[in-house]
């Protein structure tokens, strides 16, 4: 979420100035790729006949393709600015609104947003009259931020893609590929992901439970997965399995800690704690049964425990429910699922109330809550793209392959890993490309030696 | 003129010649094409005499042009304002992102420039080698006329 200190500071103009910068480069594209085939190429044709000249006609045939690609690419980067500076401009404006009026009523705001008074004042009950300039305050200014908001998170997909399409040279390609949402655009974000960040190293069958507590608790699938990748790094991180030896060790040793060392250590795949866990099948005693219908609440720890390390699915599903009671006990500090998946390593007033001050933001928080907010900030896009490659039909997916191969020089990798999941594809590309031009040999006629004279007359 | 014997006819330099430049420029033809490729010259532009299927002056005026008109480019492709715009909201997710996807257009924009180029260079030095190529065959062929003549 953009915050009221950057939202007040943005310079709009500086984005307009930036879509003039694009569109000038876009028009140098256009003229170049027309001198290149429509003189260029048309002179070489008229002019020069032969093996050497047609080589030259078709490089800058080439050439001019390579340009009219840019030329597309940079013509989508003007609208983007332009787009982004406009929403901007008005939030802007909308906030300094909310700012002048909040100050005139004397409220203070926080970063986030939030509009408290600035004085406590004392009210008969049930009299809110003098709610009514916060409440306006507040949605003014909230209204503004989640408008700039959205257009930094649309602006930031799109400069994501168009970053990506620098080895584009075929213009039907760059069409495609800035086609919203097509299987091309998701396969070059997952391409320019970057590498650093583990994957959610889980089998199929849980990742089918992640879908299915999703659908149960209405949790969000994103937040349960961006657990899943938080909670993993101490085992599945190290050995790279689910099932390798730090997995095989450490289970069980959770296990046996819970029973005798440490009745509150981090179970499980979802690494949740055997009181939360408890509190949670409590809450919802019909959703935790065994096969014999009889409620898992009833187990004791050291079976809690067990149980908890041995289903990893389940597992899951508590983290899931734990997610719902997380906002249906109170929605404050727990608004949007980054506040949830910091409220997951610790669900305190503090951290509520830090939520609240700053939104979205990472950067003013301190130790721990900080590195899992930043975690969230980086594998955040990554999740996005993965979950729209997992969309795909398995033919999208072959041809958004063949589509990348064909702008990938001839022999390097195409490699493409999503951060969970069995999507991984790997081909190799076909692109002879443009390498620098090496005139080829002009065949010469061999000439004929020199007549032989006459012998005698 | 009559310098050389073939068969029972008697050949002049300048039949020999044109003879040979026609065998050559069919051997030059008979090369393999793309579709949509003319396969000769546009009637009425004859290859000089010493150039086969070439006439280098047009070509090298493009060249030239080509030359020009990319070195123009390169001064307003430098996208300084929007790489500015970028740096100036580091906070905001799209900050960064911007100055990525600058970073990579700067990247690609120099790249094209310099294949530009180096074609345009490539032209001429084609061209150069092919004329050069030419000239040697002419300059054969008038030293087996001239041994001839002196014969």
């Amino acid at each position: 979420m953009v915050s009221v200190p950057e939202l007040k500071e943005a310079e709009p103009q500086k984005w307009r100035d930036a879509a003039e910068d694009a569109l000038a480069a876009a028009r140098r594209c256009g003229s170049m790729s027309a001198l290149a085939e429509e003189e260029v190429a048309a002179t070489l044709l008229q002019c020069w006949a032969g093996d050497t000249g047609e080589a030259a006609r078709r490089r800058f045939v080439q050439h001019a393709e390579d340009f009219e690609a840019a030329k597309l690419v940079l013509k989508k980067l003007v609208r983007t600015y332009d787009d982004l500076a406009d929403a901007v401009e008005t939030a802007k404006a909308d906030l300094v609104g909310g700012l002048s009026y909040a100050d005139s009523h004397d409220l203070v705001v926080d970063d986030s947003g939030r509009v408290q008074l600035a004085t406590p004042i004392m009210t008969a009950p049930g009299d809110d009259s003098h709610f009514g300039p916060l409440d306006h305050a507040a949605e003014a200014i909230g209204d503004a931020l989640t408008k700039a908001t959205e257009a930094d998170r649309t602006a930031t997909a799109a400069l994501r893609l168009l970053g990506a399409m620098t080895d584009i040279t075929d213009p039907a390609l760059a069409r495609e590929a800035l086609r919203q949402d097509s299987p091309l655009a998701v396969a070059l974000r997952l391409q320019n992901a970057g590498g650093g960040d583990h994957s959610i190293n889980v089998s199929s069958s849980q990742l089918a439970a992640v879908e299915q507590a999703a659908r149960e608790t209405g949790v969000s699938k994103k937040l349960l997965l961006a657990t899943l990748w938080q909670e993993q790094q101490w085992y599945q991180h190290i050995d790279g399995s689910p099932n390798g030896p730090a997995s095989f060790f450490g289970r069980p040793f959770n296990w046996l800690l819970s029973q005798t060392i440490k009745p509150d250590k981090s179970l499980g795949i979802t690494h949740i704690k055997p009181d939360t866990a408890r509190t949670v099948m409590e809450n919802h005693p019909d959703a935790f049964l065994d096969t014999e219908n009889n409620r898992l609440s009833e187990m004791d720890d050291s079976q809690l425990a067990k149980y908890i390390e041995e289903n990893p699915n389940e597992a899951i599903r508590l983290s899931a429910y734990h997610y719902s009671d997380l906002r249906e006990q109170s929605e404050y500090g727990a608004r949007t699922d980054k506040d949830l998946f910091l409220l997951y390593a610790a669900d305190t007033p503090d951290v509520r109330e830090l939520n609240e001050q700053y939104g979205d933001e990472s950067e003013p928080r301190g130790g721990d809550i900080r590195t899992r907010g930043e975690n969230w900030d980086r594998i955040s896009p990554r999740l996005d793209d993965a979950m729209a490659w997992e969309h795909l039909t398995e033919a999208e997916r072959l041809e958004a392959m063949e589509q990348l191969e064909s702008q990938t020089p001839d022999g390097q990798y195409v490699y493409l890993e999503p951060i969970y999941g069995d999507g991984i594809s790997m081909g190799t590309g076909t692109d002879t490309g443009t390498d620098r031009w090496e005139p080829e040999p002009t065949p010469s006629p061999s000439a004929n030696p020199p007549p032989t004279p006459p012998e005698g007359d | 003129m009559a310098i050389g014997v073939e068969g029972d006819s008697i050949v002049s330099f300048e039949e020999e010649w044109a003879d040979l430049k026609a065998a050559a420029q069919e051997r030059l033809q008979t090369g393999t094409r793309l579709a949509g490729v003319g396969t000769s010259p546009a009637p009425g532009r004859m290859p000089g005499a010493q150039n086969l299927g070439l006439d280098a002056a047009p070509v090298r005026r493009i060249a030239n042009r080509t030359h020009t008109e990319n070195s123009e480019s390169g001064d307003s492709n430098k996208l300084a304002d929007a790489e500015a715009a970028g740096r100036a909201h580091p906070g905001w997710e799209c900050g960064p992102v911007s100055n990525d996807c600058v970073d990579a257009w700067q990247g690609r924009l120099r790249g094209l420039s310099s294949l530009v180029a180096d074609a345009a260079d490539g032209l001429n030095g084609a061209m150069d080698e092919q004329i050069g190529g030419d000239r040697s065959v002419a300059d054969q062929l008038r030293s087996g006329a001239e041994w001839l003549e002196n014969a």
